[in-house]
């Protein structure tokens, strides 16, 4: 199948024009000396010293970066949306990259000026963040809206239900078992804590309660690996989590009142990924856009993703029939 | 994934989630990479001995279905093609030799036997899904 972006190219030109600055300054501001004041205190004195490549290098690699997620992120906003809104995500690249321009030229000035002190460059930022954001606001408001092919409805369920009543009906025990754990939670789960205790290492030595956030932070966030594990059983619906499975849902069958196959909208119904509330709805999913929709004696609604919902409701409706 | 019990079943506890992880398999309704839960869950909730569920992943794992290592959960391993196909027919020529034999001991006759086989081999080629 032929990957096809839906979110147009053209929506990043500005952050795209923010780097082909950056390297046509740099390529007329040569000759640059060998070695320069590359950080700074609280009051612009410099406090190292090294090539000014390293920090061209550095932010061009951090522009890429932001370039590459901002792609991403719009992506799957784009992918979600139900009726055309603005993407607010959409600046985060410019934000971000011009920011950081902004502090690059600055630099280049300074160096160029062989001044002593550093002053923070907000005059620079303000006028290349400022334009990119500008700019992407124009060509957000431009963007199209795609509608979403029509939704493949959900198959009959009938048939599946009635072998599994036979299966699961008297006092056979049965347990139905799926998970959700995407490519994306094991990256999270592991590179990120890896990037962020080893952060946390080299912090500590100077600044050893940040280090110390950051640390536990990182390897708190080890806890997600694993994913989402939902499993169905003659008494209840459970939800587990991360690395020691810890239960964060626990439906008792005797409370369910109605349950309802739902397609919906990550992004645009609840904001994202994992688990979420949108002021009606708890959501739990790590991927997909289809589920169930469980609605308790309460009042409350829980919705949760599946892999194969139809496999899933045909479970729970035969184990709620063969009671 | 799901996986039931049944008390009554003349098979061997074990062999009934062998079979059915199998089957699931067979139909597409586990994938490689696919989870299964861990031994203590399962054995909790369909009311067996931890041992039972082991002896069923470990029996799992050397007919290399599943992939098991200590401190992970068991995940459905990548179905491989037969590497000897004469072998894989001998081998299942001496499970049958086994089952045939059993089944002309207990007074079945040969058609009977092979009418079995024939709804069997029907039935599963049918079925799809759970």
């Amino acid at each position: 199948m032929k990957f096809r972006l839906s979110n147009p190219l053209w929506t990043h030109l500005p952050v795209f024009a923010i780097l082909v600055t950056l390297v046509v300054y740099t390529i007329i501001s040569i000759p640059l000396p060998a070695e320069v004041a590359i950080h700074f205190d609280f009051h612009g004195q410099p406090d190292n010293y090294g090539s000014p490549w390293i920090m061209f290098g550095l932010i061009l690699g951090i522009l890429v970066i932001f370039m590459i997620v901002s792609i991403i992120i719009d992506e799957v906003w784009v992918r979600n949306e139900r009726k055309k809104s603005f993407n607010w995500f959409c600046l985060m690249d410019e934000l971000f990259g011009g920011f950081m321009a902004g502090i690059y030229i600055g630099h280049i000035q300074y160096i160029k000026a062989g001044d002593v002190n550093f002053t923070f460059p907000w005059g620079m930022i303000g006028i290349v963040a400022g334009s990119a954001i500008v700019l992407a606001i124009i060509l957000e408001l431009m963007r199209p809206f795609q509608p979403k092919p029509t939704a493949i409805p959900f198959s009959d369920t009938k048939v599946m239900e009635k072998e599994l009543e036979q299966r699961i009906k008297g006092n056979t025990k049965f347990i139905y078992w799926s998970s959700q754990n995407p490519f994306w939670v094991s990256l999270l789960s592991i590179v990120l804590p890896f990037i962020m205790v080893t952060g946390a290492i080299i912090l500590g030595f100077t600044l050893w309660w940040a280090g110390l956030i950051l640390g536990i932070s990182g390897a708190s966030m080890i806890m997600m690996y694993g994913g989402l594990r939902v499993s169905v059983t003659k008494e209840a619906i459970t939800v587990s989590f991360g690395m020691l499975g810890s239960k964060v849902l626990t439906l008792k069958t005797s409370e369910i009142t109605s349950m309802e196959l739902k397609e919906f909208s990550p992004i645009a119904d609840f904001g994202g990924y994992g688990i979420r509330f949108n002021g009606k709805v708890t959501a739990y999913y790590l991927r997909g856009s289809r589920g169930i929709e469980f609605t308790l004696l309460n009042g409350k609604k829980y919705l949760i993703g599946s892999d194969r919902p139809e496999e899933f409701y045909a479970v729970v409706q035969a184990m709620v029939k063969g009671k | 994934m799901l996986i039931s019990i049944d008390k009554n079943d003349a098979r061997p506890l074990y062999l009934q989630i062998v079979i059915q992880i199998k089957e699931q398999i067979r139909r597409r309704a586990l994938k490689q990479g696919d989870e299964l839960p861990s031994v203590r869950e399962l054995a909790d909730t369909l009311d067996i001995n931890m041992h039972t569920v082991r002896s069923a992943y470990i029996k799992l794992r050397e007919q290399g279905i599943i992939n098991l290592a200590l401190g992970r959960r068991a995940t459905i391993a990548r179905m491989k093609q037969p590497e000897n196909k004469r072998a894989t027919e001998a081998e299942i020529t001496a499970r049958l030799e086994e089952l045939t034999t059993d089944a002309l001991l207990m007074g079945l006759k040969t058609d009977e036997v092979k009418k079995i086989l024939n709804q069997q081999t029907e039935r599963l080629a049918k079925s799809e899904g759970y």
